[in-house]
């Protein structure tokens, strides 16, 4: 076998069986016996539950059992939040599983119906009547902090949920600065739709005391550890098992109320439960994503050179803490504000406020597409002050590559990059200097097409156990891997990353195979499952690749070193002296005699004459701890045009320049790209949930919720540059996210730039056409561009 | 979501699909499914019986004769769209069905359908309007048959009796013979935001000898653009002319306020679409 295997296009293993329809998702799962949940949801957006009669469904055929609130309240515990930021004053407030006195989003779960049936799941549910006292409601943060605001939370007054600063005194640097820009940001609400909505099956063993989950989760582990706890259930009696997952974008990293219920219906009543969530119950109560509104204040010279940034962000985390959600707008975007710009002055200020929508969470990129949004924005706003091209705004002020390891003003560590050279090679690839040209050329014409940049940094690879103690998430953030050698050679490995989408099957083997010169297709990963990887932190946060490669690379280099002291006895050399290549080992400056890997396995299994020593068998686990984050880096353009008399923006064209260290393999690296433009193009152009004044989605399906669709796109031009991260074995950083992260603004700033000629400096997202056309049209009523 | 259980009978001939529709008041007629069903999975319809009739071959013909044609409400998207003789006749068809939904949808739905569940987004609301269809239906009275412009008489309402079904659709020719279709979507639901068909037929001279101009999706109902119709007969196809046709145009319809799409949005999308509209067709050739 060639080592070839690092770096090559491989075709992805998992789609041998997703793509012919043989993936084992959890609705897929069928048990004998098996009984079907449902959920009855509040239609209310904040009301007091005054009274339930379940009496007509509990009659009906079919139906098993019907459970409220108050049947649960103190057999279930409160579905807790993970992470706590110091210093914030986090209000953790109860969130019982089922609402028993006041539901506080419309979704609110407030009854649970177990019928045998999964045709009955409806029926039974509109059986149940609820009399609700309806409470006033409010949607909007802003709105949510104002005295008189109806209230939550009693513990949370004016619904503020958290309030955090961090960074540097920037007082001084605003006092004399001779530019100041200032605006306000609203990132707003998005919906996180994987292809598969979520499910969960449970069974309990009533022998054993054995509970069985599988669900769909980002982080199998983690639903352990806290489920455990929730239902009182011994963690080694716990086994929660996540099959093909469907993607999650951080959607699937919450425990969510839902999978607690069924768990506990299935233990209560000893049969197995499945409970299957529908597309319009997955807009209603699935974690959402974003909605920030941020004050930004850019403090620079007149030359283009940023002194100081200032932010503070007010959050909507929704009715209650989702798990990671007071996290998101705090560390993961507060941190990191500065982006990849040498700001000597920094802070942030953030307010994590409580209101009556569904709860807020990671959702692709997690606080740093909002972190990049306001920096790539206000640069542009900076440059537009004092009359200098964005390109050389960006220039002037991007950290320079002789000063990695770089330290922002948060206390960040910027591990390595090299952010001048790929905002060249955007450059040179989008040919800039002709764009400009051309775009004046069409505005003679009156046409407009804008040109917009994102020279953007991100933090992943979550990261270092002493870090993640630090700020407040209450977990470690290593990883484990576990690699055996079968006697015939054969690998299976095992990770306590949880890929659902992002090809670790095959990324993960190749690593392996590149190590140990084995082919591909002998080498299974196995994931998702807590019974088979005894403990793992999951998938999000791009760490699978910086983290869990770095703990499969180390698993695999100790399997190695144990195979060549074995080796070393076969071929009567001392260990020193042998040479391990492409699955042999040789004797030093020696081609003449070798044994293979297969060779040695099976002397290790038989075990007839090992070294003294060296015990039986071949396979090895490590426990790697980063030291840091890894912070990929690139640039992004956007080219668009705008429709001046329909107000509909085209993307024309999309260059991205992305550098994630070392690539595996290609292929996947581009679908990730791909996939997190067309989420963050989602952003900036078609994506936002809106509520209306009783607090009702409005957007609760894809005939108003417009998620990007392929003929919104361009052909996405993409290209790497390759700076390794020092700090892990494989010099590998995530790529999960950048996609997301860098287009937002990409797209904001290419269509505010082409928008220059009608004096337009910013436009609230989504640009949907309504949006971009009433402020062209007011621009040409005031004597704007004609 | 699983709808409430009811009854389904595949009717085979019209009359007996009639006769079930008159025992029983919550019926529903079955054609293609995709209007009906997904409401039926969302509960917002509840018919305690579905009469399919997708079996019925007469309604399902595509018939193009010299003067005349006639589209069963049966007929599925694909088959109307990939008749010959009808691209002939009729090419604004063929250039509307491509751009509904997508192909699923397209082998599935029904034109008749369509017709029916009145969507006032729906695509072929347009191209009905400006061909001056005429849809034929029968009841217990026999047939009758109702012209486009009295067919959509509210949103999500079509002018027919609740034991009256859909038969075909008809229209006479020749029509104008230059044609098109122009549509606006909506970027979540695919559905016209706005939708603009034109028809359009000129003397030697070069001007305006007929002109017919529907719109869909933007007002409250589709509707026959009739003052930029006024405006355009007799002229030459300017461009000042045809702008102020579109303006006048876009005047004829009733607009409100949704989400983020303001009245004053849809109007002047209208206007830019109908403009838009009138010129491609005007430089097609006949």
């Amino acid at each position: 076998m060639s080592q070839a295997i690092f770096g090559e296009r491989v075709q992805r293993k998992e789609d041998v069986r997703l793509v012919r329809g043989r993936g084992q998702y959890t609705d897929d799962i069928q048990l004998p016996g098996m009984l079907y949940a449902g959920i009855l949801r509040s239609p209310h957006a904040h009301a007091r539950i005054k009274r339930i009669d379940t009496s007509a469904a509990e009659q009906m055929d079919g139906v098993v059992k019907v459970y409220t609130g108050r049947d649960l309240k103190g057999r279930i515990g409160s579905i807790p939040t993970a992470w706590i930021p110091p210093d914030s004053d986090l209000k953790a407030v109860e969130h019982p599983a089922l609402a028993y006195d006041t539901v506080r989003y419309v979704g609110d779960g407030v009854a649970l119906v177990i019928v045998t049936e999964r045709a009955l799941v409806e029926d039974a549910l509109e059986a149940i009547r609820v009399e609700y006292e309806p409470l006033p409601s409010v949607t909007d943060q802003m709105a949510a902090i104002q005295a008189g605001a109806p209230l939550l939370h009693e513990g949370a007054p004016s619904n503020i949920a958290l309030h955090w600063k961090v960074g540097t005194d920037t007082e001084a640097a605003f006092q004399g600065a001779p530019v100041v820009v200032r605006q306000t940001f609203r990132q707003q609400r998005l919906i996180p739709n994987p292809m598969e909505p979520r499910a969960t099956v449970a069974q309990y063993d009533t022998v054993t005391g054995e509970l069985t989950v599988w669900a769909t989760t980002q982080n199998p582990h983690i639903h352990r550890f806290l489920m455990a706890n929730i239902l009182g259930i011994p963690e080694h009696k716990l086994r929660v098992v996540a099959q093909d997952v469907g993607g999650g974008f951080g959607s699937k990293i919450a425990c969510y109320p839902d999978e607690v219920l069924v768990s506990y219906a299935a233990r209560d009543l000893g049969r197995p439960v499945k409970w299957t969530e529908s597309r319009s119950e997955h807009f209603l109560v699935t974690t959402h994503g974003r909605d920030h509104v941020d004050e930004v204040e850019l403090a620079g010279t007149q030359d283009g050179r940023i002194l100081a940034i200032r932010v503070r962000a007010y959050a909507n985390l929704g009715a209650y803490l989702s798990t990671a959600g007071p996290g998101v707008p705090t560390i993961l975007f507060g941190l990191i504000v500065n982006g990849a710009y040498d700001i000597p002055q920094a802070s942030s200020e953030v307010y994590g406020i409580f209101t009556n929508t569904t709860p807020v969470d990671a959702y692709r990129g997690a606080g740093r597409p909002e972190a990049t949004y306001l920096i790539e924005r206000i640069v542009d706003r900076y440059a537009q002050e004092i009359g200098m091209d964005p390109v050389e705004v960006r220039r002037r002020n991007l950290v320079k590559k002789e000063q990695f390891p770089f330290t922002n003003p948060f206390g960040l560590t910027y591990d390595s990059g090299n952010y001048h050279q790929a905002l060249d090679l955007a450059l040179k690839t989008v040919d800039y200097e002709a764009l400009r040209r051309e775009q004046e050329a069409l505005r003679q014409q009156g046409k407009y097409i804008g040109i917009g940049l994102s020279t953007y940094v991100e933090m992943c690879g979550l990261g270092p156990s002493q870090v993640a103690g630090a700020v407040g998430f209450q977990g470690g953030l290593w990883e484990s891997a576990l690699v055996r050698i079968h006697p015939t050679g054969k690998v299976t490995v095992f990770t306590g990353a949880s890929p659902h989408g992002q090809g670790e099957e095959t990324t993960f083997a190749q690593i392996v195979a590149e190590r140990l010169g084995v082919s591909v297709e002998d080498i299974d990963v196995v994931h998702g499952d807590t019974d088979r990887i005894s403990m793992g932190w999951g998938t999000y946060g791009s760490r699978t690749t910086a983290v869990g490669g770095g703990a499969l690379a180390l698993a695999v280099d100790r399997v190695v070193a144990k195979a060549k002291r074995i080796a070393a006895h076969m071929l009567e050399v001392p260990e020193e002296a042998v040479e391990f290549q492409s699955g042999r080992f040789y004797p030093e400056g020696n081609r003449d005699r070798s044994v293979s890997l297969q060779e040695v396995t099976l002397q290790a299994y038989l075990a007839w004459n090992l070294p003294a020593g060296v015990e039986p068998g071949l396979e090895a686990s490590a426990f790697y701890d980063p030291t840091n984050f890894t912070y990929p880096f690139g640039t992004h353009v956007a080219v668009v045009s705008v429709d001046a008399d329909t107000g509909e923006v085209r993307l024309l064209r999309y260059v991205a320049v992305d550098d994630c260290g070392p690539v595996i393999n290609p292929m996947i690296v581009e679908g990730q790209v791909h996939g997190g433009i067309a989420q963050g193009v989602g952003q900036a152009l078609y994506e936002g949930a809106r509520y209306d004044d009783d607090g009702q989605l409005v957007t609760g399906s894809f005939l108003d919720y417009a998620m990007p669709r392929a003929r919104f796109l361009p052909r996405l031009e993409t290209l790497n540059t390759v700076t390794p991260s020092p700090h892990n074995p494989l010099g590998v950083k995530g790529v999960g996210e950048t996609g997301t992260i860098a287009s937002t603004p990409a797209v904001v700033n290419a269509v505010i730039d082409a928008l220059t000629p009608f004096g337009i400096t910013d436009l609230p997202m989504p640009l949907t056409p309504p949006t971009v056309w009433s402020a062209i049209h007011a621009a040409r009523q005031t004597g704007g561009a004609s | 979501m699983i709808p409430q259980s009811f009854r389904y009978h595949r009717a085979e001939t019209v009359d007996e699909a009639l006769r079930l529709l008159r025992q029983e008041p919550d019926a529903k007629i079955l054609a293609g499914g995709h209007s009906l069903l997904p409401l039926m999975k969302l509960r917002l319809a509840r018919p305690r019986l579905v009469i399919d009739i997708g079996r019925i071959a007469e309604l399902s013909r595509v018939e193009v004769s010299r003067d005349r044609v006639v589209l069963g409400a049966m007929a599925r998207y694909y088959q109307v769209a990939s008749h010959e003789a009808l691209a002939q006749v009729a090419p604004i068809m063929r250039e509307a069905i491509a751009v509904i939904a997508d192909p699923q949808v397209r082998h599935r739905g029904t034109v008749g359908g369509s017709a029916v569940h009145a969507d006032p987004t729906a695509d072929l609301a347009a191209v009905f309007l400006a061909t001056d269809a005429e849809f034929v239906v029968r009841g217990s009275q026999g047939e009758r048959r109702i012209a486009a412009q009295e067919w959509y008489v509210a949103p999500m309402m079509a002018a027919l009796g609740a034991d009256e079904m859909l038969c075909r659709i008809e229209w006479p020719l020749p029509l104008p013979a230059q044609q098109g279709y122009l549509k606006f979507p909506h970027p979540a639901s695919g559905y016209a935001l706005a939708g603009v068909a034109v028809l359009l037929s000129r003397a030697a001279d070069g001007r305006v000898d007929a002109v017919h101009v529907a719109v869909t999706g933007a007002g409250d109902l589709p509707f026959r653009a009739e003052s930029a119709e006024k405006a355009l007969a007799g002229q030459w196809l300017e461009p000042r002319v045809i702008a102020a046709a579109a303006e006048q145009g876009a005047a004829d319809g009733q607009y409100r306020d949704d989400g983020p799409y303001s009245a004053a949005y849809r109007q002047n999308l209208v206007r830019v679409m109908i403009q838009r509209a009138l010129l491609k067709v005007s430089e097609s050739s006949t």
